[in-house]
């Protein structure tokens, strides 16, 4: 009972947040109560009808819960609303309106048509959203091109066999879809932990400490403070098998010279990275 | 039995594509072949499977060629008609450009091109984690590791010698975008279908075409293209959120979920108002074999059932589709 109880707020809650970013909810509602009243003989009554039932369904919280029940809990409520077809009436629905404004597209009706389209155009833009809200791309795309530069000098450098790699975030995240061949202590999912559920293995103690100092090496607020345990979490890693070492161009020259020492080996340059491998 | 729509046969084409994936998905798995080998097994089945669809097409082709010879007079020649087309590819155009060219894929909890690298690097199906490259140590999921997607994109990379990143982030999205719009022509169709007491060419059963048949079976062109182009102004202005289905298809259109919502459920929703129930039985097993449902039964089999039920209920209230429901031109 409890699980249903919370499962019915996560429901209520999961509406808000599905109606937050874009409004387009508020034009299926309209289309629906429109294609209910004036068109009930021209749409398909079946398909009318099932879509009225599953969005009354999703939308109370009840029902709501009942249908993430369905889909055992594992997807977020939002997910649920892939049984309503709502592209579908929405599409519908102006289909009809619009064929209403322009008398069924028979006659010369741009007058009334083509205000009628143009305000409801701007309506649907004004509903929606055309600049991904939800995520960044444009900080994705540079910090992509930059990383995928980055890995290519890499690639060079090692040419040929595995390489076991340790570096700051972004370049982790890219490393192993720019090529299989690189391995990596930790992966994307350290960050990304929607991708947790993809395998049943888990990072140990260690391998956690270590993403949380290359995380402090990358912050010019606890760099310095990281630097000191170097050569400690420099030898966890090499127990750990990693052959290739990155860090931030921002690292004082006497961490370069540390990290060499350790590594026995020479850094090198490339992109806003030093590169210890070798 | 209503007719298929041309767009029936690349659906189906599609859906025969991951049927053939995860039966050779499932036979490396069983049997511990090696990618190299399944990919051959795949591109000789593909092949087999290519040359079929190309016959059977070309067979379809004729005897639409024939159909059309006994329609003549009837295509429509309205520049309104041919406006609305050029605006509808307008907008699929800019899509399949962004798609292509301008996209920013949405990787957030999706390891896809990992997971096809990794097959390829390992040559073995889920011999490492996608994530690390390393061994697993515990695995995967059984459910997961049923899903045919990776070993289709893979197998099209070892086929073509393509990087991941392209099949995954350009090519697939790409499939999905145009097989959506098919799906939604489909259900356009079934919204809009051409009355009952026309005959294929437009023309009445009695064999004549007034001016005022001409302008209704314009209107009805118009009508579903006008759908399809809101559909396409949907699907931009819908990618604020991530499940809606303009974001999937646009920002994500590899992933299971993408071709499940914007190519499957259109097309479901057409097979059902059409009464096929053969094809929603493809939707629904498609669906299980490209969308981790964890251990539910998909979206797909309750649309059915909901439909189903709807139809049951509400039968007097519906109309009857004509056996013949596409046929403006």
């Amino acid at each position: 009972m409890a699980v249903f109880w919370e499962n019915i707020q996560m429901a209520w809650l999961g509406w808000k947040n599905y109606t937050d970013d874009g409004k387009l909810a508020v034009f299926l509602l309209a289309s629906l109560i429109y294609l209910w009243y004036y068109k009930k003989k021209v749409c398909e009554q079946a398909f009318l009808r099932y879509a009225m039932v599953m969005t009354i369904s999703c939308i109370v919280p009840v029902t709501g819960a009942v249908l993430m029940v369905y889909q055992t809990r594992f997807y977020d409520y939002e997910w649920i609303w892939s049984m309503v077809p709502a592209t579908a009436v929405i599409a519908c629905g102006v289909t009809l309106f619009l064929a209403d404004s322009w008398g069924e597209f028979q006659g010369d009706k741009w007058r009334k048509g083509l205000p009628v389209t143009l305000l409801l155009l701007a309506a649907l833009v004004l509903a929606g959203g055309m600049d991904g809200q939800s995520w960044n791309p444009k900080n994705q795309r540079t910090e992509q091109e930059r990383t995928y530069r980055v890995l290519e000098s890499l690639t060079e450098l090692w040419q040929g066999g595995e390489v076991c790699l340790w570096a700051p975030r972004e370049v982790m995240e890219y490393a192993r879809e720019t090529d299989g061949r690189i391995r990596l202590i930790y992966g994307r999912n350290m960050w990304d932990v929607s991708l947790n559920g993809y395998a049943y293995d888990s990072y140990g103690k260690n391998v956690i400490a270590l993403y949380e100092w290359m995380e402090q090496m990358c912050d010019p607020l606890s760099m310095d403070t990281a630097a000191k345990s170097l050569e400690t979490y420099v030898a966890k890693a090499l127990s750990a098998g990693v052959d290739c070492i990155m860090l931030p161009e921002e690292v004082a020259p006497d961490v370069i010279r540390r990290m060499e020492k350790a590594l026995d080996t020479e850094a090198r340059k490339v992109e806003a990275y030093w590169i210890f491998y070798g | 039995m209503k007719k298929n729509i041309w767009v029936d046969y690349w659906i189906l084409g599609e859906i025969a594509i991951i049927g053939l994936a995860e039966a050779v998905h499932l036979i490396t798995m069983v049997l511990g072949w090696t990618f190299e080998r399944c990919s051959l097994v795949f591109m000789g089945a593909a092949g087999f499977l290519g040359i079929l669809w190309a016959i059977l097409s070309a067979m379809i082709w004729v005897k639409a060629g024939k159909e059309k010879g006994a329609r003549k007079g009837a295509i429509i020649k309205s520049k309104g008609v041919w406006s609305l087309w050029a605006i509808f590819f307008l907008l699929v155009g800019a899509q399949l450009f962004f798609v292509c060219r301008g996209n920013v894929p949405y990787r957030q909890g999706d390891m896809m091109v990992e997971t096809v690298e990794s097959f390829l690097t390992s040559d073995h199906i889920y011999q490492v984690n996608p994530m690390t490259g390393q061994a697993y140590v515990e695995g995967i999921p059984a459910r997961l590791k049923i899903l045919c997607l990776p070993t289709l994109y893979a197998g099209l990379c070892r086929i073509f010698g393509l990087k991941p990143a392209i099949v995954v982030y350009s090519m697939a999205p790409v499939m999905t975008l145009i097989g959506s719009y098919m799906a939604y022509y489909a259900l356009g169709c079934c919204f809009f279908p051409q009355s009952a007491g026309y005959e294929g060419n437009g023309k009445k059963k009695d064999g004549s075409q007034t001016e005022e048949n001409i302008r209704e079976i314009e209107s009805l062109a118009k009508k579903r293209i006008c759908f399809l182009i809101a559909v396409a102004i949907l699907m931009w202005i819908g990618t604020y959120f991530y499940v809606m289905d303009g974001f999937q298809v646009l920002f994500c259109g590899w992933r299971g979920t993408a071709i499940r919502n914007g190519v499957l459920l259109p097309w479901l929703l057409s097979a059902c108002l059409r009464k096929k129930w053969g094809y929603t039985l493809l939707c629904v097993l498609a669906e299980a074999c490209i969308v981790w449902t964890f251990y539910g039964m998909g979206v797909c089999l309750i649309v059915v059932v909901g439909m189903i039920l709807a139809d049951i209920w509400f039968q007097k209230h519906n109309k009857k589709l004509p056996n013949d429901i596409w046929h403006e031109k």
